[in-house]
Order: structure tokens, then C-alpha cells, then sequence
């Protein structure tokens, strides 16, 4: 009984003095505030994308505890709307309620009306899950960390893909057409000169502006002269309308349409027509589902129970889980603290840890090691300007309404 | 309402300690009179003395702030300006009012439809029956037209009408609303001599055929002591005498008040 | 002002005629330029989409020129009555009740909301003889509050009636989908019915005198405050009913599809000649043909700044619209 108890104190003194010699006393309480899509165009991922973040503090909270790792997480959130205004007001009540780290929103003008506005004052690092290739040339003073596959590297995923199905790209013709934002703008631009350097001809782009009553004309012109295939980067709200346009031109065959990400759901809703999108294929960021730490991030999705996969809700799981980590390297919640050391988590050629030894990596971290945290969605290694630099890319074809995905491919600068 | 043989016969129009401010301009302070049925009655007063407040009153396009107004026996002071209308209390304005976008007719024949009792929906569920009765209104629009000159404009826009065409039209128009008390608000600024006294001559014999009262303003004294049975005279908004028109001249008071200002003008 | 738009029974009926026939001239020989140029096919098809937008704007175009017209409201929750209108059908609908039960109800409730703003909003506005801004502003607000009352209640995810919006009928080598052509062919049987019944109904009559000169028609014996309310309870119910065809036509719609054509809707008020239900077909008809046949030369993307060039050419050389006419003397 006394052994015991003196083993029992050794021990808690043991851990206290490890404790002491490698970090301060004080427990780091971190607020993640989650910027999410509830409401406006991309309203299906609000809720994904909220599981994913509040199933990440949970876990990583644990994996600290069992770390004895003196961390604590909690999600505060708020709705983006789709909007860039909103999206600033939504980020500035996160940030009142002390979030250190902002994690979304998806699309690219809120993720520059808040870095602009807001965070990059404050130096807060903003974590968004847009793709756009302006987000890697705005001066955002290195407080923006993106672990999506940017869309330079979605466009040769997509050449990729088309060549998968029509054999080669010499002499075949994609007809290109976009809603007119700059998620569209910069993928059509990246896909044209990807797919035209491996000998493809294009036609268009056809630009739509999304707040018009018909796009039967847009239609037509998508359709004309008979091309071997499509690439439409759109989103669901006026693919709805766009797509019935082009089921009404009787000329349209969905087999030859490619989307992209915005395009990618795991059923297809119920207000796109059917023969609009049936048989399409697409690309979306890829999520390698053969590991262990997928294993793990799948099954905590199932027992949770609620909001289906969506296309990123691995990124926007690992980008919670870096910012604790990140958190704990630079021993603070302080924001600066954080952009300091989300390098020292993610440093090429240091010891790698996964989500299936994320304790271990809390205590390498809070031990002032530097390591390569490789998240479910993949290793993450950030370029300069907080880009990744090689992306894991699904394609995926449309049968009877649901998403399928036939396989993964990496696309790299 | 009943009332002995021999007694006079009660006033169509009663006006009793009516009041007006706007602001703080009082308009009309107090003014009281009665207008016997079936004469024709000028009310005159300096500028500014609130003889057409004193109208708006009367029809409804203002609410008295205080004081009673009574048309045939029955209280009709905040009544809307179209109840007043179709209980046969009918006025013009002494700044013209045409319809400008509508034919000389169609202003003639609008005036025509709209009698006492005839809501909107009966308006509606009317449309087929409503031909008879439209081909007699448009009769009585064109002889109307007739008996002030204008026939010849009945397919014109009231809005191209010169400007004593459309004082005629006015008074053609309030016509039509088969009226028992017509208000005239300067009826004859601007109609030349000739038409002007036709104008009046017609009053005169509408009185006479039809038993219509007349209450009208002018500035023009030779008129009023030629046309008047009835003087009514009002200075800062209050009515001040009333009487014959020979009395009215006779007035102190009102040459004090008026007359010698008219005179100066004359 | 409210306007007849075809001839009064005098000899002035030539001065009205041209700009119409004028204008038909025009879209014919622009027509046969376009086919010469670009083919029939082609140019064809643009025809039959520009008059498919036409008609989706021309109807939601009429209430609001109907209420500028009569009333001197700019209404800027016209668009918003639309998106009211769309909803409460899908919400009925969604209850179970058939479709055309649904939007008949939904034109009910549109008006009567209608009639009830007049009531609490302008007609007290009316009586306090407030400035136009003042009623530019409230509209605004009215717009507001109606369309986040629509999403707090129906949230704002995109919604749909469901209705089959892939079935197209074909013209030899044209087509153009069933639905847009039902919704067309309504939309100008409704006008038409408006511009007639302003002409020649004594409710159409009146109202037009009460634009005209509101005090005047109150001694006339007209009852201007049931002509206003019933100006607002046909504005309501023809906002209801466009929201209701363009949703069902168009297919999907979220609660901001009002406030986003309302422009559109002023764009062919405007163009027309404000205050003329015909006028808001032919400003409807322009802007849709000039934004479609646009797309056979430029990227689609110009189409609205294809309309709004239009719309400032068109008052530059006729200021008062289509058929707006030359004020008359005052
Ligand atoms: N709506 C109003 N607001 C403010 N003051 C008014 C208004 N209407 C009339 N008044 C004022 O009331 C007074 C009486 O005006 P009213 O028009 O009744 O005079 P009048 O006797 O008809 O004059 P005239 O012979 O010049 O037509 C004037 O001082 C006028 O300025
Ligand atoms: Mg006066």
C-alpha cells in the first residue's frame, strides 16, 4: 500500500518535473473558430465541414490529455454565407470571442475580405478551404495556411482525368465554359494551357454570370460543334438551371463532361437534372483512403453519426489538429506564437507522426522537437507562400446519382 | 327632417365656427355661414383670407380642427373628397385641374361614372350591363361639351387645352357628377369676357331648371353685384358680413376690409 | 403616368403608332442581318431565347410600372413580392396540395400582403404627404424585411417546385423548353389582359385619373384609396404570379432570385415607358433580344452590360422610353 503510493507520487513528480523543464506551467486554453458555409451557394459543406473541425479538437484534446500535454480546445463558430462581407463580420465575432485560429471559409473572395480586414493585423493564421490560385498571391504576410490542393494542381488532375477516359489529348477538342468568379476564371486559365500543351484544342470559355433566368444561349455555345468533351467549373445553385439548359439543347451527352471540386457530391442534389450529370466524371481533392490514419479519421465520421463525407472535410480535420499542434510548439495560444510554428510541425525530413500517433507527437512537440505531421489528407508542405506543393487528387465518375470514385492520382508542379 | 308650412326652407350647406391652422398661419378662424337652397352665392375676401381652405374644408381634402360642417342636414366634416362628391357636394379648383393624359371626353365621361353608391366591385361585375349606361353618359358628356365649346376638343388631351379651355372643362365636369351644391373656386380668372358670362349665364339657369346652389369666389366686383343673390365676405378667415349685394357695398366693415383694396385694383 | 397604349378613337392615333411599328421594324431587320450573318439557326435560336427572358422579365416588369405609374412609388420590394409569391406556393405545395391550388393561394396571400402594406405603410405615408426619398427608403425597407422573413421561414437553400424542366418543344431545328414557353405565352396574355383592362375597365379608367391627378379624381366621385389598394392587390397578384412562373420555368430559385432581377424589371419598366403595361413587354422584349443575340458575338459574360447599354442608348434617343409620350402642357 505505502509502495504504491510512493511509486504513485515518484510518478506524478515525475511527470511534473518533465513538465516544468520543457514547458511553462501555464495550460494553453486555444479557441478554433470555424468559418463555415452554412448558408449561400456552398451551403452543403457548412455541416461537413463543422463535423470535421469539432471531431478534430475532440480527438487531438484527448491525445493531449494522454500526452499530459497541457493543451485545451474549443470551436467557436459562426456563418460566412457565401459572402465576402459576411464572411469578414462572421470572422471579426469569431476573433472578439478569442479564436486564435480561423479554419475556412471555402471560397476565395471571403478568404481575402477577412485576411485583408481582419487577420492579417492580428496576425491570425486563417486556414481557408478555398482553391483558387489568388490565394497564393495575395500578400497575407504568412498568416494564410492552406492544405487544399490548389486549383494549378487541380487542372492537370483534370487533363489527367479527361486523358484517362479518351486515351490521349492530341487533336481532342474540350469545350470550357465557367461561372464568371475567380474560382472559374483561374482554373479554366490553368486547364487550357495544361490540357493545350499536351496537343488538345480548346473552344471557349464560355463565361455565365450566375444571376441570370435563362443560360439557354450559354447552352449552345457550350454544345456547338460537337466536342469530344466539356470542362464546366461551376457551382451547384446554378448548375441546377445551367444544366437543364443543356439537356433542352438536345445535343448534350453527360458522359463527356468533366467538373471539378464544386462540382463533387457524394449524391448528386436534387434539383441538378439527372441526364445533366449523370456518367460525368470530375476531380476532387483526394483524400488517400488505403492509410491507417484514414482508418482512424473514417471511423470517427461513422460512430459520429450526422453530416455525410464531403469533398475536403479531411483538410479542414488536419488544419484544426496543426493549428493545436502549432500551438503547442510555440507553447501559446497567441495567434503570432502559432504562425511562427506551424513550420516547425510540418518540417520536411524531420520525424514523421500521423494521426495514429498523434500523442506522440504532442509530447515530441511540447519536448521542442521538430516534426512532419502527415494528416489524413496527406504530408502538408507548405511552399513560401502556404501553398502545398503536391496534392492527392480523386477522379470520379456520377452512377445512378452518387458520387464513385475510380481513382486517385497525384498531381505535382 | 320636418318642418312647418310657411318657414323658410333649411339651408343646404350650414358652416358652423369652423377653424384651420397650418402651422402656425391661421387660415380659417371661426368662420360661420348658411347657404340657402337654390341661390347663387359669392364669397369674396382679400387674398389670403382662407376662401379656398375654406373649400378644402367643406369637401374633404382637410379636416377642420374644430367647428361643424353640415350638408343637408347631415354632418360631413373628415369625410373622404368622393363621399362628398357623391352625396351631390361637387367644387372646382382655382388652380386648374385636367386629367392631362386622358382625352377631353374620357375627363368628362370619368366624372359621369362615378355616382353616389358605386363601389369598386359593382364597377366590375357592371362591365356587361355597363354599355347602356356608358352610351348615356357619353351623351350627356358630349352636350355638355356642346354647351361650353369644347365639342370640337372632345377627342384632344386635356393636357394640350389652353388654359381658360380648361377652366370651362372644369366646371363642364363638376357638372357631370349631377350635382346639387357646386363650389366654384374662381370660376372666370382667365376665360375671356364673352365666354365668361356665358359661363355664368349657365349657372344661372341650372339654377333655375335644375335647382342647383352655387357658391363661388371672385374677385371681380361688377360680376359679384351683377350675379350674386348673396354676398359672403371673409378677411382673415373669419367671415366678417354677409348680406345683399347692395348691403355688401354699403358695408363699412367691408370696404374697410376689402373693397378699398379692390377698388385700388380696379 | 398610366397610359393607354394603343390609339385613341381621333386622328392622333399616327403620333402613337411609330415607336411600336418602328421598333418591330427594327428587331425584323435585325433579325434578317443576324440570320444572313450567322445563319437561321443560330440566329433563330438567340431570337427564341432573348424573347423567353423577355417574357420572364416583361411580366414581373408590370406590376412595378403599375405602381410607379399610378402611385409615384419606386417600389424596390417589387422583387421581393416575387420571391413571396414562389415561396408561399412551394411551401403550400410542399404541404401536399396540388400545384395549381398551391399558386392560386399564393397570388391570395401575395395580394393581400400586399394590400395590408398599403394599409399600414403608404397609405399613412400618403397621408403625411411624405418625399419621394422617404418613400424610396421605405421600400427598401419593406424589401428587406420581406425577403429575410421569406428565409427566415424557408431558410435559404436553393428550393424547386420539381416541375419537369428538361421537357423542350422542338421547331424544326429550334427548341426551347415547355415550360418557358408556357410561362412566355402567360406572361403576355396577362399583360395584354392588364394593358386592356386599363384602357377599357372603369376600375382601369380610374386608376389612370388618379395617377393623373389624384385630387381631382377624389372630386370626380372617385374612391382613390380602393383604386390604390386594389392598384397594390393586382401588383401583388402579378408579382405572385411571375415569381411563381419564373420558379417553375427557370427551376431552382433561392430567396434573393426577386432583389436579383428587380433591376432587370426596372431596366424594361424604364425602357417601355414607365407606367405602360405594354411598354414593360417591349422593354422586356429589347433587353432580352439585345442580351441573347449579344452572345452570337461576344462572351456570354457581357450580357448584362449588353442590357444596360441598350437601356442608356434607348433613353438617349427616346427619353421617356418606348412609349413614353411628350409631357403634355401643364
Ligand atoms: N397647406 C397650407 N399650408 C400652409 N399654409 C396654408 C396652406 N393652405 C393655405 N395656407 C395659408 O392660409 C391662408 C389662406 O389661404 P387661402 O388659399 O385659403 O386664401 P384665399 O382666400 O383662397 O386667397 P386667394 O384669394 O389668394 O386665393 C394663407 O395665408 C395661406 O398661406
Ligand atoms: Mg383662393
Amino acid at each position: 500500500m505505502l509502495r504504491r503510493l510512493m511509486m504513485g507520487t515518484l510518478f506524478a513528480t515525475g511527470i511534473s518535473l518533465a513538465a516544468v523543464s520543457t514547458a511553462p506551467a501555464d495550460p494553453i486554453n486555444l479557441t478554433i473558430g470555424k468559418l463555415l458555409e452554412l448558408t449561400g451557394p456552398l451551403s452543403e459543406t457548412g455541416p461537413s465541414q463543422d463535423k470535421a473541425i469539432k471531431l478534430a479538437i475532440d480527438y487531438a484534446n484527448k491525445a493531449a490529455a494522454a500526452a499530459g500535454v497541457d493543451i485545451k480546445a474549443a470551436d467557436v463558430g459562426a456563418d460566412v454565407q457565401g459572402d465576402p462581407q459576411a464572411a469578414l463580420s462572421a470572422a471579426r465575432a469569431l476573433v472578439a470571442k478569442g479564436a486564435s485560429c480561423l479554419i475556412g471559409p471555402s471560397i476565395t473572395p471571403e478568404s481575402i475580405a477577412i485576411a485583408n480586414g481582419l487577420t492579417i493585423q492580428k496576425k491570425i493564421t486563417i486556414w481557408p478551404v478555398g482553391t483558387s490560385m489568388r490565394l497564393r498571391t495575395i500578400k497575407d504576410e504568412g498568416t494564410i495556411f492552406r492544405t487544399v490542393p490548389p486549383d494549378s494542381l487541380q487542372a492537370l488532375a483534370l487533363v489527367a482525368g479527361i486523358i484517362d477516359k479518351l486515351g490521349t489529348a492530341s487533336g481532342k477538342l474540350v469545350s470550357i465554359a465557367y461561372r464568371n468568379e475567380p474560382y472559374g476564371e483561374g482554373l479554366a486559365k490553368d486547364f487550357k494551357a495544361a490540357w493545350e500543351a499536351k496537343g488538345g484544342k480548346t473552344q471557349g470559355p464560355v463565361v455565365f454570370d450566375p444571376n441570370q433566368a435563362t443560360f439557354d444561349s450559354e447552352a449552345g455555345e457550350i454544345v456547338a460543334n460537337n466536342p469530344d468533351a466539356y470542362v464546366i467549373i461551376d457551382y451547384p445553385d446554378t448548375f441546377a438551371k445551367l444544366g437543364a439548359s443543356l439537356v433542352r439543347t438536345g445535343k448534350f451527352d453527360a458522359t463527356k463532361l468533366f467538373v471539378p471540386d464544386a462540382l463533387a457530391f457524394s449524391t448528386v442534389p436534387g434539383n441538378i437534372p439527372a441526364q445533366a450529370i449523370e456518367g460525368a466524371r470530375g476531380t476532387r481533392g483526394g483524400t488517400p483512403t488505403d492509410t491507417d490514419a484514414y482508418k482512424v479519421f473514417d471511423k470517427l465520421w461513422e460512430t459520429a453519426g450526422g453530416a455525410e463525407h464531403f469533398s475536403l472535410d479531411a483538410n479542414s480535420f488536419d488544419s484544426t489538429t496543426l493549428c493545436m499542434l502549432a500551438a503547442v510548439a510555440g507553447k501559446s495560444a497567441d495567434p503570432a506564437a502559432i504562425q511562427e510554428h506551424v513550420r516547425a510541425v510540418t518540417t520536411p525530413g524531420a520525424p514523421k507522426f500521423y494521426l495514429t500517433t498523434l500523442s506522440d507527437a504532442f509530447k515530441a512537440v511540447a519536448g521542442g522537437e521538430k516534426i512532419d505531421y502527415v494528416g489524413v489528407a496527406g504530408a502538408f508542405e507548405f511552399a513560401a507562400n502556404g501553398d502545398p506543393t503536391i496534392s492527392r487528387f480523386d477522379i470520379f465518375e456520377y452512377r445512378a446519382g452518387k458520387l464513385a470514385v475510380l481513382k486517385q492520382i497525384d498531381a505535382a508542379k | 327632417m320636418t318642418h312647418s308650412a310657411g318657414s323658410p326652407a333649411p339651408p343646404i350647406l350650414v358652416v358652423e365656427d369652423v377653424h384651420k391652422s397650418f402651422g402656425g398661419v391661421r387660415a380659417v378662424a371661426g368662420a360661420s355661414f348658411a347657404l340657402q337652397r337654390g341661390a347663387i352665392t359669392a364669397l369674396i375676401g382679400p387674398n389670403g383670407a382662407g376662401k379656398t381652405t375654406l373649400f378644402d374644408l367643406i369637401t374633404g381634402f382637410a379636416a377642420p380642427d374644430a367647428g361643424a360642417i353640415r350638408f343637408e342636414g347631415k354632418p360631413i366634416e373628415g369625410l373622404p373628397p368622393h363621399s362628398v362628391t357623391r352625396r351631390g357636394l361637387v367644387r372646382t379648383f382655382q388652380l386648374t385641374r385636367v386629367f392631362a393624359a386622358m382625352t377631353v371626353l374620357d375627363n368628362m365621361m370619368l366624372a359621369g361614372r362615378g355616382q353616389p353608391g358605386e363601389g369598386l366591385l359593382q364597377l366590375i361585375a357592371r362591365r356587361t350591363a355597363g354599355q347602356r349606361v356608358e352610351g348615356e353618359v357619353r351623351e350627356r358628356a358630349l352636350a355638355a361639351l356642346h354647351r361650353f365649346d369644347l365639342d370640337g376638343k372632345a377627342g384632344d388631351y386635356a393636357g394640350t387645352l389652353s388654359g381658360g379651355q380648361r377652366k370651362l372643362l372644369e366646371l363642364a365636369r363638376a357638372l357631370m357628377t349631377d350635382p346639387t351644391l357646386v363650389l366654384l373656386d374662381e370660376p372666370m380668372a382667365g376665360v375671356n369676357r364673352v365666354l365668361g358670362s356665358r359661363l355664368l349665364d349657365d349657372v344661372e339657369e341650372l339654377r333655375r331648371t335644375a335647382g342647383m346652389t352655387f357658391l363661388f369666389v371672385e374677385h371681380d366686383m361688377d360680376i359679384v353685384m351683377r350675379r350674386a343673390d348673396h354676398v359672403i365676405v371673409m378677411a382673415e378667415g373669419a367671415v366678417i358680413a354677409e348680406g345683399s349685394p347692395d348691403a355688401i357695398r354699403a358695408d363699412p366693415r367691408v370696404i374697410d376690409a376689402y373693397l378699398g383694396q379692390a377698388r385700388s385694383r380696379t | 403616368m398610366i397610359e393607354e397604349a394603343s390609339a385613341p378613337p381621333s386622328p392622333r392615333w399616327h403620333s402613337r403608332l411609330p415607336p411600336a411599328a418602328w421598333l418591330a421594324l427594327v428587331i425584323i431587320a435585325a433579325l434578317a442581318l443576324l440570320a444572313g450573318v450567322k445563319g437561321p439557326v443560330e440566329a433563330g435560336q438567340a431570337t427564341i431565347n432573348g424573347l423567353v427572358d423577355a417574357g420572364y422579365v416583361a411580366l414581373g416588369a408590370v406590376g412595378l410600372t403599375l405602381i410607379f405609374g399610378i402611385l409615384r412609388i419606386i417600389n424596390f420590394a417589387h422583387g421581393d413580392f416575387l420571391t413571396l409569391g414562389a415561396y408561399v406556393a412551394l411551401m403550400i405545395a410542399a404541404s401536399g396540395l396540388p400545384i395549381w391550388l398551391a399558386a392560386a393561394l399564393a397570388i391570395l396571400v401575395t395580394a393581400a400582403v400586399a394590400a395590408a402594406l398599403d394599409k399600414l405603410v403608404w397609405e399613412p405615408m400618403r397621408r403625411m404627404q411624405t418625399s419621394t426619398l422617404q418613400l424610396l427608403l421605405a421600400a427598401i425597407g419593406i424589401a428587406l424585411v420581406l425577403r429575410y422573413t421569406i428565409q427566415f421561414f424557408a431558410g435559404s437553400q436553393v428550393r424547386s417546385f420539381g416541375q419537369d424542366i428538361l421537357s423542350a418543344v422542338n421547331l424544326g431545328p429550334w427548341h426551347l423548353g415547355t415550360l418557358q414557353l408556357v410561362a412566355l405565352l402567360a406572361g403576355i396574355a396577362l399583360i395584354v389582359a392588364v394593358g386592356l383592362g386599363l384602357r377599357f375597365t372603369a376600375v382601369g379608367k380610374q386608376m389612370r385619373a388618379l395617377s393623373d391627378n389624384m385630387a381631382l379624381a377624389e372630386v370626380t366621385g372617385i374612391d382613390t384609396r380602393g383604386a390604390i389598394r386594389l392598384t397594390w392587390i393586382v401588383a401583388g397578384a402579378l408579382a405572385a404570379i411571375a415569381g411563381i412562373l419564373y420558379a417553375a420555368a427557370v427551376g431552382t430559385i433561392n430567396p434573393n432570385f426577386g432583389s436579383l432581377i428587380l433591376l432587370s424589371l426596372f431596366t424594361a419598366a424604364v425602357l417601355g415607358g414607365i407606367g405602360n403595361a405594354y411598354g414593360a413587354l417591349l422593354g422586356g422584349i429589347v433587353i432580352g433580344l439585345a442580351q441573347e443575340w449579344s452572345t452570337l458575338f461576344l462572351n456570354a459574360r457581357w450580357k448584362p452590360a449588353v442590357g444596360f447599354a441598350i437601356l442608356i442608348l434607348t433613353l438617349l434617343v427616346l427619353p421617356r422610353g418606348i412609349f413614353g409620350r411628350v409631357p403634355a402642357r401643364t
